[in-house]
């Protein structure tokens, strides 16, 4: 039991990892599908467990080989990332009932496995951003992540798929670079790949080298930026969203830019903070505008958008600007609302996308136009998504209204009450395109395309309901998310220099 | 027409009767001559006169009743306005 | 204590919405009738003191019971009872479902102790209050679509405020406030969006007629009252409230006058009579916050008779149009004699409700010596025979029949809904001792002189000689009056459809642009020949670059400067 125990960091990698590579043997998509929640189910118990140990008896660190860092790679759990695992792992087990029926209605028979392969090869990839403690190990799993993204992406049964999918391969690999370019900075000044080990050298490094050190913060600051689609390096985002398959896009969208979010978080709070006075650098200072900026603007593009799936991806731009700020904030309260954003909005994102992914099934359109009383012919998945919406705008007693209300007071004690104003104004943009997808919904006659739809099969539809539940329940009970969020965002603030 | 009028409401003859416009005249008189019995306590000075309450009903009605003409005269519209 | 929280008015109420969804037949009627009267009587059983309760670390109060809470209580809950009585044959189980709900919110609103539970309660109210509004039917889904959106812009000017309120002062409790920071400018106009004040006031003659003959009921009874409720707690004595208050109630007036719709009449009427209500909160006086709590109680049941009347013309008719209706008494008397006593009581006519309340904010205005609002007051009062006071029982149940309908007065239990509340109009006006025990100030105030009464008498009989006489320029005519909700459905969706042109022939443009770029990429692949230099020069991905560069070289710029 112990030995396993060991090895679980190892494990929550290497099981995704090699589960896709069998998956890429497998024909039958059905089989691929059995295998692939099979793996997948397996990775939240071992997050749950590594969030445990982590809880009652602090960091793990994990020898990749059995070779101590610097030289080998280091796996490091600690609170903040094994949280990040426990969300990611856990949304898509949920998700993965889900998957048969829509991959097979999107996705020709013969690529199905395929799929699920470049879903699994992205999952591990995922995880292991979170869980490596290796600056260029973490690069080569962002490669993973995103090189089977952009191929699950190029699946959408969409022509435009394939351009969305182009364009974020450029623009992934731009990122990837900028990232790298200054992974490769930090170790020419502090000779070290490993994130404690340039974490205890910067400080010396910078002291002789302060350009370097600023530009590769500057570099990675923009590189994951692209990832995790800060306004305005979200271009590749609404289209990628749009035309992926619906399970894809729900998938990515509950949490691959959560992840990058994490690599965020790791670099300017666990590295550069220790070493530096975060505060003195320009993080800040480049975070505040941008996601008012994101709030604000792309809420507007979304109000604006005919696509539903478009509408909520440019919505999702938007939160990440709220999830950005509480970063900004740098301070307990804004924080902690941020990393809680991170995690409601994975599940509030991951119930909206898998409802328009019903309604995709049901009635093949998501043009809000088209979808005139859909309300009542397909109740429980309109139900759902009214519920995630309404959290998405943080009325109380939801998930979102926990996050913004951290961030309301995160603000205020950082003594900038118009930007707690700009918040709760945002919130109104999302009624309104929240509002408008109801109208349409609820109060027009029913349309011709969705005249014979109804609910989506049971399997579609629990894991649906269980997210939309969770975006419900976790603005009752704020234990798990809340409680955690709030001692993750002590932990980054005591260990800041 | 002609059913309409065999089942004419008495009372509605009865309240548009000539004898009851007279009836409401007296008994307009006789609630303006009650302020002679009736003492008033007026906070304003002006609200404790004769026949105050008469008047500045009838005034402010008739006020009132002009502002809505205005407005009227402005802002009415058909029905079917929002209608697209 | 905490079981003060499961057995309180409005889980009863919560609990009878349940039953509702498994039940039918007489079982059905049943559970509309006992559950109301459940709440009532639980009303009484609530315990004077406070409940409190944990969330987020701020010590929530779910319930605070004092003398006001127990007067609004029992009227919401008796209103409640007359609603679902006068709706026992309305087959929609979602509208009634919602009225349920709704009553209930109104219910958690008056125990609610602090601002975080008062928002949750809010919040239920205005999404039942929307389906409610969204039953009158397809026509309905226009007005429920911009009540919604109304009501939470409200509930977010609520909830920004209640945060910051929080934020400033630490503490969620409900006291009396002075509006001295944004917070509680924002607190305040959150709440003023409820109670039908500028210049959100059209929602409630946009959306209140669009209702079905019974949803109006419910709705005419606990949104505004809620608010004002709230107010009286939150702030009393702001100045600027006894003038928002009596723009509302000319507003009303003048609006009514010219309507022709008489379910939108009563909606006038509604705004006016807050507005009455709203000036009372801003003077704030012992015996003006008495009135207000009087007249709320008050005109909550002689409102909902009113509505009840108009509703029930509209279902034994078919009709709402003035100069679609007249002379209904001799086929509808007894619907004609309850319009008759709730006239009276609007209007405030010695022995009914009316005039035992609202006299009582008209004496605190001149107590106060506040001339100008005392003499708008007293104009106010004497204008009442424009809406239903005068205008709207004439008009409808006198004068001369259109056509022959053959109608009669609605089925049994809206004439014992309509007749109870006619009661309670009549009994409220001889015996006021019986309310004014539960007011929250001490009364020293004697309705019944030989003064009051002659002047109440004196302002209306010549006030209804003005209208007779200008009889004829007071005809019901076809059409609407444009009000302030213009702003939001003509000049915002110009607005908005310019913008929506603008919008779409950019993305016609990017769409139309990346087909063509994807229809070259395509050609790329298969013949391994195309137009060379294609790679990487897409323009969105050429701006993103673009601006992944200037990211760059801003994030070096600061650096470098700092």
């Amino acid at each position: 039991m112990s030995a396993i125990t060991a090895q679980l960091p190892g494990l929550q990698v290497v099981v995704p990892l090699l589960g896709a590579i069998i998956a890429a043997f497998m024909r039958r998509g059905t089989l691929a599908w059995a295998w692939a929640t099979l793996i997948t189910a397996f990775t939240p118990i071992i997050a749950f467990a590594l969030l445990f140990q982590v809880w009652s008896n602090g960091p793990i660190s994990y020898h990749m080989g059995g070779w101590p860092p610097p030289i080998g790679i280091e796996y490091r759990v600690d609170l903040l990332n094994a949280f990040v695992l426990v969300l990611v792992s856990l949304v898509s087990t949920i998700m993965m009932p889900y998957a048969r029926r829509s991959v097979a209605h999107e996705i020709d028979g013969d690529k199905q496995a395929w799929f699920y392969a470049m879903y699994l090869l992205c999952l591990a990839g995922l995880l292991g951003i979170a869980i490596t403690g290796d600056a260029f190990n973490a690069f080569v799993f962002l490669e993973i992540s995103s090189l089977s993204t952009y191929v699950m992406i190029a699946m959408g049964r969409d022509r435009r798929a394939l351009v969305a999918s182009y364009q974020y391969l450029i623009l992934g690999t731009i990122g990837a670079t900028f990232y790298v370019i200054g992974v490769g900075l930090l170790y020419l000044v502090t000779g070290s790949l490993n994130f404690a080990d340039i974490a205890a050298r910067l400080g010396e490094a910078s002291a002789a080298f302060p350009r370097p050190v600023l530009a590769g913060l500057a570099f990675l600051f923009v590189g994951i930026s692209l990832k995790l689609a800060l306004f305005p390096l979200h271009l590749w985002l609404p289209n990628a969203y749009a035309y992926a398959p619906s399970f894809a896009t729900a998938f990515l969208a509950a949490t691959a830019t959560k992840v990058a979010v994490y690599l965020f978080l790791r670099i300017a709070f666990s590295i550069y903070g220790v070493a530096l006075d975060l505060k003195a650098l320009p993080v800040s200072t480049v975070l505040y505008p941008l996601s008012i900026a994101a709030m604000f603007i792309a809420s507007i593009l979304a109000v604006y958008e005919q696509n539903l799936k478009r509408m909520l991806a440019y919505s999702s731009v938007a939160q990440i600007g709220y999830i950005t700020l509480g970063i900004a904030l740098m301070n307990q309260a804004g924080l902690t609302g941020g990393i809680v954003h991170l995690f409601n909005h994975a599940l509030i994102k991951g119930a909206l996308f898998l409802a328009l992914g019903a309604v995709m099934y049901r009635a093949g359109t998501v043009k809000l136009d088209d979808l005139g009383g859909i309300g009542r012919t397909m109740p429980l998945t309109f139900a759902a998504f009214v519920l995630a919406g309404m959290s998405l705008m943080g009325v109380p007693g939801t998930a979102g209204f926990i996050s913004k209300y951290y961030l309301i007071v995160g603000a205020l004690d950082a003594g900038k009450w118009p930007v707690a104003f700009l918040i709760v104004a945002s919130s109104l943009i999302a009624l309104l395109y929240i509002g408008r997808a109801v109208e349409v919904a609820y109060f027009r006659p029913v349309s011709k395309a969705v005249a014979h739809a109804k609910d989506p099969p049971l399997m579609m539809l629990v894991p649906m309901l269980a997210l939309t539940f969770a975006s419900v329940y976790f603005g009752i009970d704020t234990e798990l998310s809340a409680g955690v969020a709030s001692r993750i965002a002590e932990l980054l603030i005591g260990g800041l220099k | 027409m002609r059913d309409t009028r065999k089942t004419s409401p008495t009372l509605m003859k009865t309240l548009a009767g000539k004898d009851l416009r007279k009836l409401g005249l007296l008994v307009l008189a006789v609630l303006v001559l009650l302020d002679l019995a009736v003492a008033h306590h007026g906070y304003f000075g002006i609200d404790g006169t004769f026949g105050f309450a008469a008047w500045f009903g009838a005034l402010s009605c008739f006020a009132l009743i002009l502002l809505a003409l205005a407005v009227g005269s402005i802002l009415r519209a058909p029905e079917g306005t929002y209608d697209d | 204590m905490t079981t003060s929280l499961f057995f309180s008015p409005a889980t009863a109420l919560l609990a009878g919405a349940l039953a509702l969804l498994f039940t039918t037949g007489i079982a059905r009627k049943a559970v509309l009738l006992a559950f109301p009267l459940l709440a009532l009587v639980l009303v009484w059983q609530v315990p004077t003191g406070s409940v409190t309760a944990n969330y987020l670390g701020y010590a929530l109060i779910p319930i605070r019971a004092d003398d006001l809470a127990l007067l609004f209580g029992a009227v919401f809950a008796l209103a409640a009872f007359l609603g679902t009585l006068y709706a026992l044959d309305r087959s929609s189980t979602l509208e009634l479902t919602s009225a349920l709900v709704y009553a209930a919110g109104a219910l958690g609103v008056v125990y609610a102790g602090d601002w975080i539970t008062l928002f949750v309660w809010w919040e239920v109210m205005a999404i039942a209050s929307t389906i409610i509004v969204v039953c009158g039917g397809e026509k309905a889904h226009g007005p429920a679509f911009r009540y919604a959106l109304i009501h939470f812009l409200g509930g977010v000017l609520l909830m920004a405020g209640i945060a910051g309120e929080i934020a400033m002062s630490g503490s969620a409790t409900i006291t009396s406030l002075k509006p001295d920071s944004w917070a509680r400018w924002l607190i305040l106009a959150g709440l003023l969006v409820n109670v039908g004040a500028p210049p959100f006031w059209a929602w409630v003659s946009d959306a209140y007629p669009a209702s079905s003959w019974s949803g109006m009921v419910f709705l005419s009874v606990f949104t505004t009252k809620t608010a004002v409720y709230v107010l009286m707690r939150a702030f009393p004595g702001v100045e600027v409230l006894v003038w928002v208050g009596l723009v509302m109630a000319i507003y009303g007036i003048v609006y009514a006058a010219l309507e022709n719709d008489i379910r939108r009449l009563l909606a006038f009427a509604i705004v006016s009579q807050m507005g009455i209500k709203v000036a009372g909160v801003g003077i704030g006086t012992p015996l003006a916050l008495n009135g207000v709590a009087a007249h709320s109680a008050a005109a909550v049941i002689y409102t909902a008779l009113l509505v009840m009347v108009a509703g029930s013309v509209l279902r034994q008719t078919g009709k709402t149009r003035l100069n679609e209706l007249s002379g209904l008494a001799d086929a509808m008397p007894l619907t004609a004699f309850a319009c008759m006593i709730g006239a009276l009581a609007i209007a405030a006519f010695p022995l009914t409700s009316g005039f035992v309340s609202k006299s009582m904010i008209i004496e605190a205005a001149a107590k106060e010596h506040l001339a100008g609002a005392w003499i708008l007051l007293m104009a106010v009062s004497a204008g009442a025979v424009l809406h239903a006071g005068l205008r709207l029982p004439w008009l409808l149940f006198f004068g001369a029949p259109k056509e022959r309908l053959h109608v009669s007065d609605p089925p049994q239990a809206m004439r014992i809904a309509m007749a109870l509340a006619a009661v309670l109009c009549v009994v409220v006006g001889i015996v006021p001792d019986g309310l004014y025990v539960l007011l929250p100030h001490p009364v020293a105030y004697v309705p019944y002189t030989a003064s009051h009464i002659l002047v109440q008498i004196q302002l209306l009989a010549f006030a209804a000689l003005v209208v007779y006489l200008m009889r004829d320029w007071l005809q019901p005519q076809r059409g609407i009056t444009l009000d302030l909700d213009w702003l939001y459905r003509r000049l915002g969706a110009w607005i908005a459809r310019g913008f929506d042109d603008i919008t779409d022939r950019g993305w016609t443009r990017l769409v139309s642009n990346l087909n063509g770029k994807a229809a070259r990429l395509h050609e790329l692949l298969l013949a391994y020949h195309g137009p060379t230099g294609t790679f990487g020069r897409t323009w969105p991905t050429g701006t993103m670059a673009f601006w992944t560069t200037f990211l760059l070289g801003a994030f070096l710029l600061i650096a470098a400067m700092g």
